[in-house]
């Protein structure tokens, strides 16, 4: 996204008349489901599409629920090196994600923001261990996420589209990424937590100390994980019990990715073929 | 961080003295470097704190100003964080070369501070739903060499235990218009922040089977990935990340052993920093030269 660096902005003063809706901690005691029907461990139905954008050398498309995000990967470019010193044997993975400006309740800057570029630099972290780096030395490639609907996970959803993208793109890679999220407040806790669940953890319910978000970035195959992202207040063991459950909760999502991929891969090999035929 | 090049046979060298539980200035795995820390430089800041941790030099000041309160949390102040590598540190940094270093430290730093437990921003509230203090924390990097979020975080600690707010009183009620009466510094009505619940931030460097804690730019090279855990005096974890290009095992044995060393050294260090800060504030040093 190109950025204006000559015209200074002023301070914002208009805001959106409307609140993100925020939950109600009460609710959740109640019949132990969440407030859109869910379980606590129960995972969002995953809509993955490979191949929506034309014009780039790889791309997909996810939707958990409301959260929509797209992503696509071009063609590896030589990278402008600032230092002749700096030409090392490894390619570069360039993250740029985005948040739409209209994908939250209040409008966002057409321009990068501060969490625009912290999400950035938290996905190439978890990418890059994937990605076979050494074999495009010196080229980088450019993966740019948009977040076109925020409802919570974001993150966790661009992890995986963008891993995803990544195979679609054919960049060589180790293992397919994937993204997954929780959020726990006290003994409470939302695996694929919603926008609202999100907010309500990380503020913490009165009386409960133990409260947070943490995204997990996670290569199934070779049981590493590569992004461990969290924010809130939690004691060390109630957090290793929550990394142990990170394996069984990914292989669903990983199994998802991999049949989509399957299929897509199928379905071009059937009309290559069909279009020899023509011929 | 700045790149050191090392030969494999001083990468081998370091990792049989790390095997054997000694590294090369002769600590053990998990022993900071020496660390220096002086509060109150900066005449023009609220509060400052300088950390010079071995070849790591950070200059933290926090300055406060009088904002509005944003509407999804009218009782609350803020808190701003911003980090600049200057180009002091290493010619790397020169223009927009340190620019994503920066925005990595500054995130992990609001992350670390996000919560209540924390750092509760309701006690930074003068009238609710109009006027608010913010906290506008600018760290300075002046060399760089390993450890850097280590340092900030407890430079950042050290400043906020600095920082003095005036105490603010609210004059005139006629309706719509307020005034605010600040108390001059010269009347001594200024009120400390509750900094005790600040985290610092530690970082494990993973090297092999072993965790290094505070390591030098050179081991920071050998080793394949890293942990940067926030802990907090009672023994609660923050915020972690995973920086770089490295990757864990999501092994709990291997995270048992990274979580319990980061916190163990944590409440050490978040122990002595407040045992060095109270003694710098009762002994209150002479003056001394500004880098000395």
């Amino acid at each position: 996204m190109p950025v204006d660096h000559r015209r200074i902005q002023g301070p914002e003063c208009s805001e959106d008349y409307r609140k993100p809706k925020n939950l109600d901690a009460a609710l959740l005691k109640k019949g132990g489901r969440r407030a859109d029907g869910r379980k606590c461990g129960e995972q969002r139905k995953i809509f993955l599409k490979p191949g929506v954008v034309s014009q780039a050398k790889g791309s997909a498309y996810i939707e958990l629920d409301h959260t929509k995000v797209i992503c696509s990967v071009f063609d590896p470019r030589e990278k402008a090196s600032r230092n002749v010193e700096q030409q090392t044997v490894r390619g570069e993975i360039f993250c740029e994600f985005k948040f739409a400006s209209f994908s939250g309740v209040q409008r966002r800057s057409h321009q990068q923001e501060a969490d625009d570029k912290e999400y950035s630099l938290l996905l190439k972290n978890a990418l890059e261990p994937a990605v076979c780096l050494h074999e495009f030395p010196n080229f980088q490639v450019d993966v740019q996420v948009l977040v076109l609907q925020d409802d919570g996970s974001s993150l966790a959803a661009a992890i995986t589209c963008a891993g995803l993208a990544l195979a679609d793109a054919a960049v060589p890679m180790y293992d397919l990424p994937v993204g997954l999220s929780k959020a726990f407040t006290g003994d409470t806790e939302f695996y694929d937590p919603t926008g609202a669940e999100e907010r309500l953890c990380l503020r913490g319910v009165d009386g409960e100390s133990d409260h947070g978000v943490f995204t997990v970035g996670f290569l199934p195959t070779f049981n590493q994980v590569s992004q461990l992202f969290h924010s809130g207040h939690i004691s060390p063991d109630r957090f290793e019990k929550m990394i142990s459950e990170v394996g069984t909760l990914a292989a669903e999502v990983h199994k998802a990715v991999q049949a989509i991929l399957l299929s897509a891969v199928k379905s071009s090999i059937d009309s290559s073929n069909n279009s020899k035929l023509l011929l | 961080m700045a790149d050191i090049l090392l030969s494999e046979a001083e990468k081998t060298f370091i990792l049989h003295g790390v095997r054997d539980n000694v590294r090369n200035d002769g600590r053990s795995c998990s022993e900071f470097r020496p660390i220096e820390l002086e509060l109150g430089l900066v005449e023009n800041a609220n509060g400052s704190a300088r950390v010079r941790l071995a070849n790591t030099d950070v200059l933290v000041a926090v300055k406060c100003e009088i904002d509005n309160p944003s509407s999804n949390f009218p009782d609350e102040g803020k808190l701003d964080f911003f980090v600049d590598c200057s180009a002091n540190a290493t010619p790397q940094f020169e223009g927009k070369g340190g620019e994503q270093l920066a925005v990595e430290l500054a995130a992990l730093m609001s992350r670390a501070y996000q919560t209540r437990e924390s750092f509760n921003l309701s006690t930074l509230s003068i009238i609710k739903g109009m006027k608010c203090w913010k906290l506008c924390i600018d760290v300075l990097i002046l060399e760089c060499g390993g450890s850097l979020i280590d340092a900030i975080s407890m430079g950042t600690k050290a400043a906020l235990a600095d920082t003095k707010i005036p105490k603010v009183s609210v004059i005139g009620s006629d309706e719509g218009s307020l005034e605010l009466e600040l108390a001059d510094e010269a009347d001594g009505r200024e009120e400390p922040l509750d900094w005790h619940h600040a985290p610092c931030l530690v970082t494990l460097n993973k090297l092999e089977d072993s965790l290094l804690v505070d390591a030098s730019a050179e081991e920071e090279a050998c080793c394949a990935a890293a942990l940067i855990v926030g802990v907090s005096p009672n023994k609660k974890i923050t915020t972690t990340s995973i920086p770089g290009h490295g990757s864990f095992l999501a092994d709990s044995k291997v995270f048992t052993r990274a979580l319990n060393l980061a916190v163990d050294v944590g409440v050490k260090l978040n122990t002595a920093l407040e045992a060095a800060i109270k003694k710098h504030q009762t002994l209150k040093p002479p003056p001394r030269g500004f880098l000395d």
